[in-house]
């Protein structure tokens, strides 16, 4: 395990995950203000434990994303694999217990959280892509006039 | 072959002629060599040794802990000279600065690929990423010319 990784996961995680917190926390606050409901403890108390599972979660991702398997892959790839455990998380943190959550309807919610967010992330990411296969193309170019002071490999440990 | 050595004192930069009757193997030989001269900077590696290490060599520049860093495919050297100074010493040599704390040889990039947001990953010749981050990716695009618009 790369220690140095995991701390920039850990610090790089931290300010992710506490701002999502806290605009959950004003969104709750504005949405009790609206119906004129009363903010139970509890329900800060639920929020805040989701958000502490959904930091660990978020620190996993992104040790993952940081792996030389994972830097070879489309950045989607680990959104798209960890979309499902982030749905887990904050649905089992935020309604576990619940009366008024059904699993019928779960069956129905959670295949299309994760199947529009794959979508979304793919559209996305074919996008990103044809700019950079331009990108691509004129990096070839660039190399073709830099032949000469081209990048040579060093093949030992000694100049 | 004859060498001819004269030192000129008011001169402000060392000047190299090569004369000859055919660019043959020699010449080309003579050319790299006059290159490569001033083509390195003195690296530190991890005995305290001073190597000297060629640019077309180096992979990329970061910057790690108020320490500069010269990364080849083999071996990584300290470097005594800030990133500033290193910009500007390899902005005729194909590098660019990708972020705040790194500056990449192109010529070492196999492989432009999308990130998160609007960063890029350079895929390096040895199996390496770097990320580009966005407030740069304008310079990446103009070094290799094409719109610097991102």
């Amino acid at each position: 395990m790369d220690s140095q990784r995991l701390k920039q996961a850990f610090k790089k995680a931290f300010p992710i995950t506490s701002g999502v917190f806290g605009a959950s926390v004003v969104l709750l606050a504005g949405m009790c203000a609206l119906f004129g409901e009363l903010i139970y403890p509890v329900i800060i108390g639920r929020l805040f434990l989701t958000f502490t599972m959904l930091y660990f979660l978020t620190v996993t991702r992104m040790y993952v994303a940081g792996t030389r398997w994972a830097c070879n892959k489309p950045y989607v790839l680990v959104n798209i694999m960890f979309a499902p455990l982030y749905f887990g998380f904050a649905v089992l943190g935020m309604f576990t217990g619940n009366e008024f959550l059904k699993t019928k309807d779960l069956l129905i919610a959670a295949p299309t959280f994760i199947i529009s967010f794959a979508i979304a992330q793919i559209v996305v990411y074919v996008y990103k892509k044809a700019n950079t296969d331009k990108m691509n193309d004129a990096l070839n170019e660039f190399h073709k006039e830099h032949q000469n002071d081209g990048y040579e490999e060093e093949l030992s440990d000694s100049n | 072959m004859r060498l001819f050595l004269k030192e000129i004192k008011d001169l402000k930069e060392t000047e190299v002629e090569i004369r000859y009757r055919e660019r043959d193997e020699e010449v080309e030989n003579l050319i790299s060599a006059v290159n490569s001269a001033h083509d390195k900077l003195i690296g530190v590696k991890d005995n305290g040794d001073c190597v000297p290490v060629s640019f077309t060599k180096i992979l990329y520049f970061e910057a790690v802990d108020r320490g500069v860093f010269a990364y080849t495919s083999a071996s990584v050297y300290k470097i005594r000279n800030t990133l500033y100074e290193l910009e500007d010493m390899c902005s005729s040599k194909s590098f660019v600065r990708i972020s705040k704390s790194t500056i990449v040889n192109l010529n070492a990039v196999r492989k432009i690929s999308p990130d998160e947001g609007r960063k890029l990953r350079l895929l390096l010749a040895n199996g390496e990423t770097v990320i580009v981050s966005r407030g740069f990716v304008g310079d990446l695009k103009k070094s290799l010319g094409m719109k610097g618009d991102a």
